[in-house]
């Protein structure tokens, strides 16, 4: 009985090959975590970024203003890295313009709290973390032209849900 | 006066002290709940994307956080906890014939707890502290929030000594000999986990409530992972607690026939991994986080995570294997066939079952969330809800509840209220569940993000229909709680029935044929697989995106 006490001797009574069997398959299936492990092998330009860098965040905003300043709205060339800083609560820039097919490097950072990036639209999501004094750095190329919407999806104050900019990839 | 009263529940001994204890936790985890349910209420609407509901009820971005706030903590941290205590006392005292000890220190806990709760009511109430149950820092709250954190947790720890004292009085005492009950002994293993929790729990919420009055300085990523030390080892609490549950239902709704068929010896191997695993798998909640390393990401969030689904694999067969060997002993079946022979209509196999499927399905969800390069599409939407409304408001609320539809009576010694109404209660809540996780997880799929307040003009349109099935799941789900609590307030406070206490809420069995396990172990073998199928597709959607590294 579950609810009583009772000797070693009465409940240690070996495993059936049924149970045994059930084992096995529990491990196998927890091995299914190989593909984390291999994946970046199999597709390495599908993968959570590893660059980060640590620049004071002063440092940061003016390059995040300096970059909106010139492209807010405007197509951003090939080469030309994009800076984007995270506040309570808008983002430094409210329309991206980025060309289909090129690979843009994208830091991004917070000017206060903790916020969250993503992409979504057009059967893509993606969400990344943004952390206060830490600039996270990714890769990025769009293989559809269309109408993406950035928006923060870390809670980060009254106006979170207000936090939001476009991406327009052409 | 005796000291204690003869149980209705196999004729075990309740001591008037533990029982105080147990239903004094119980009516506060019912308060919890009530309120958590109210302003479920109010979450529902606020994501539902229907802007009538949303100006019927007022809300707006100020006091939607404030609802939300107040929904985590009193669904995940209050109902879930007060409820663990009463039923960690429960396994502590009158299952093993014993008086709880020390009763001067469960005072303590019960008072520090309480009044713990009452503060971060009162200051999430008044707007003060809509940080959310996670409290993130740099984002501030009033100061009381994080002292009322730090004593809840404090009293929790608290309780977690008083259940490990009356175990060794009762074992000094000689009340029970040789090992514990099963259901003790995982008891046990969700008491120890809990240990690990407080230990974390008390570190970040001093660090932060020094830091909040400007003592020290807080590293971001520190916090989180010490918030997740305490927020991940408690899910693993309630994983402990909703299998023992479990246990304890299938054979309570069997009339005692199941545990025939229970090994005891397979159910405590597992409960042992089930802590060897969950301390080590903390890093699936900061797998797209900036500050730690793709090594230790791997490591902890991706392959420690999914060694943890080795021991709730097992548990699952044990006692899935258990009612299909108690149906099959009585009937002659084919090889599903004891499905329909399991009394559907019992409130303990209802819940179990239930449960059970509202684990696979959160469980389901979580494997694309806990593996690193998944994570990137569905971490922090609404998919993130969908997953731990299946494991912890469906599964570990629904397996409590029935639970508590049997500890209840065999406390008071009076029939249940309704049992009628506690098995509609169940279909209810069970049924709005499963909708609401599905409009969450299908919203999610699609990237609306969780904890963002969501009028019509903010929403985009194509989760509009998602938000739709959330608001209506949820809809329901809450009628099923309301049923729950009136229930069992109704039991308390009613003069009670004449009769058999448990009338009606044992299924009878008899032992006529060979038991076997096969159908059992087909069923849960084909949903395995069609859980990796889900995995495998969810890198299939992945590469196909655009690319990001
Ligand atoms: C009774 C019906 C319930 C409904 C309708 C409901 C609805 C919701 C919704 C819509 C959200 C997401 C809000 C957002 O992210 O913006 C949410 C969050 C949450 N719910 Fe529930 N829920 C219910 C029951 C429960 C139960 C029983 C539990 C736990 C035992 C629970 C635990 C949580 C937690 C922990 C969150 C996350 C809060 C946060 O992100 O800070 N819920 N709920
Ligand atoms: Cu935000
Ligand atoms: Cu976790």
């Amino acid at each position: 009985m579950v609810f009583k006490s009772k000797k070693v001797e009465e409940w240690d009574k070996g495993l059936t090959t049924e149970e045994k069997l059930w084992i096995v398959i529990a491990v196998v299936f927890a091995l299914m975590a190989v593909t984390t492990l291999v994946w970046p092998i199999i597709n390495p330009t599908h993968e959570v970024p590893t660059t980060t860098l640590t620049i004071d965040s002063k440092a940061f905003e003016n390059l995040a203003l300096n970059f909106s300043a010139k492209y807010d709205g405007k197509p951003v060339p090939a080469g030309q890295t994009i800076y984007i800083l995270a506040r309570q609560y808008y983002w430094s820039i409210s329309k991206l313009v980025l060309y289909k097919g090129i690979e843009y490097e994208i830091m991004v950072s917070s000017f206060d709290v903790v916020h969250g990036f993503e992409i979504v639209g057009n059967d893509v999501v993606f969400n990344l973390m943004v952390i206060p004094g830490i600039v996270y750095v990714f890769h990025i190329s769009f293989n559809q032209r269309g109408v993406y919407y950035l928006i923060c999806n870390e809670y980060c104050g009254y106006g979170h849900s207000y936090m939001r900019a476009l991406i327009e990839v052409i | 006066m005796e000291q204690f009263v003869i149980s209705p529940l196999a004729g075990l001994k309740v001591y008037r002290t533990a029982r105080k204890f147990i239903i004094l936790n119980l009516i506060m985890a019912l308060i919890s709940v009530s309120i958590g349910g109210i302003a479920a209420i109010f979450v529902a609407s606020g994501r539902s994307q229907i802007d009538t509901l949303i100006s019927i009820l007022n809300l707006n971005p100020m006091n939607y956080y404030a609802w939300l706030t107040l929904h985590g903590m009193n669904m995940l941290i209050f109902w879930i906890l007060w409820a663990e205590v009463a039923i960690l006392y429960f396994l502590s005292t009158v299952i093993l014939n014993n008086d709880i000890y020390p009763a001067k220190l469960a005072w303590t806990s019960f008072f520090t707890m309480v009044i713990g709760q009452a503060m971060i009511e009162y200051i999430v109430g008044i707007g003060q502290a809509s940080v959310l149950f996670t409290a993130y820092v740099p984002l501030a709250a009033h100061p009381l929030f994080y002292i009322g954190y730090l004593l809840f947790v404090a009293g929790a720890g608290i309780a977690v000594l008083v259940f490990f004292l009356s175990i060794y009085k009762a074992k000094i005492d000689g009340k029970y000999t040789g090992s514990l009950p099963l259901v003790t002994w995982g008891a046990v293993v969700a008491a120890i986990i809990a240990l690990i929790t407080v230990f974390y729990g008390l570190i970040t919420f001093s660090f932060t409530l020094a830091w909040r009055i400007g003592l020290i300085e807080m590293n971001v990523e520190a916090y989180r992972w010490y918030y997740w030390g305490l927020g991940h080892d408690a899910q693993y609490i309630n994983l402990a607690a909703t299998i023992i549950a479990l246990y304890a239902l299938i054979v309570l709704g069997t009339g005692f026939t199941a545990a025939n068929f229970i090994n005891e010896k397979y159910a405590r191997i597992a409960f042992g991994l089930l802590l060897i695993f969950t301390i080590p798998a903390i890093g699936h909640h900061i797998l797209v986080d900036p500050g730690f390393s793709y090594i230790f990401k791997q490591a902890s969030g991706s392959v420690g995570s999914h060694l943890l689904s080795i021991p709730t694999v097992l548990h699952a067969f044990a006692l899935t294997g258990a009612l299909s060997a108690t149906v099959t002993a009585s009937y002659r079946t084919s090889l599903f066939g004891w499905i329909k022979r399991i009394p559907w209509g019992n409130p303990a196999i209802a819940a179990a079952i239930f449960s059970l499927i509202s684990l696979a399905y959160g469980g389901a969800l979580a494997q694309p969330l806990t593996t690193l390069q998944t994570n990137l599409n569905y971490h922090n939407t609404l998919w993130v809800n969908a997953h731990f409304h299946g494991t912890v408001a469906g599964s570990t609320t629904i397996a409590f509840m029935g639970l508590f539809y049997y500890i209840l009576p065999s406390l008071i010694s009076k029939k249940l209220y309704s049992v009628k109404l506690s098995k509609i209660q169940l279909y209810t809540f069970f049924i709005g569940i499963l909708i609401l996780i599905t409009g969450m997880a299908l919203a999610g799929y699609n990237g609306d993000p969780r904890r963002t307040f969501m009028p019509s003009d903010l929403g985009l349109p194509f989760w509009s229909s998602y938000t739709f099935l959330l608001a209506l799941g949820g809809l329901i789900a809450i009628a099923g709680g309301i049923m729950f609590v009136f229930n069992m307030i109704a039991t308390i406070l009613y003069k009670g029935k004449v009769g058999e206490v448990f009338e009606g809420m044992m299924a009878k069995f008899e032992i006529k044929n060979t038991p076997t396990k096969k159908g059992a172990f087909v069923l849960i073998f084909i949903i395995l697989i069609l859980i990796m199928v889900l995995y495998l597709f969810s890198f299939y959607r992945l590469g196909i995106m655009p690319t990001i590294y």
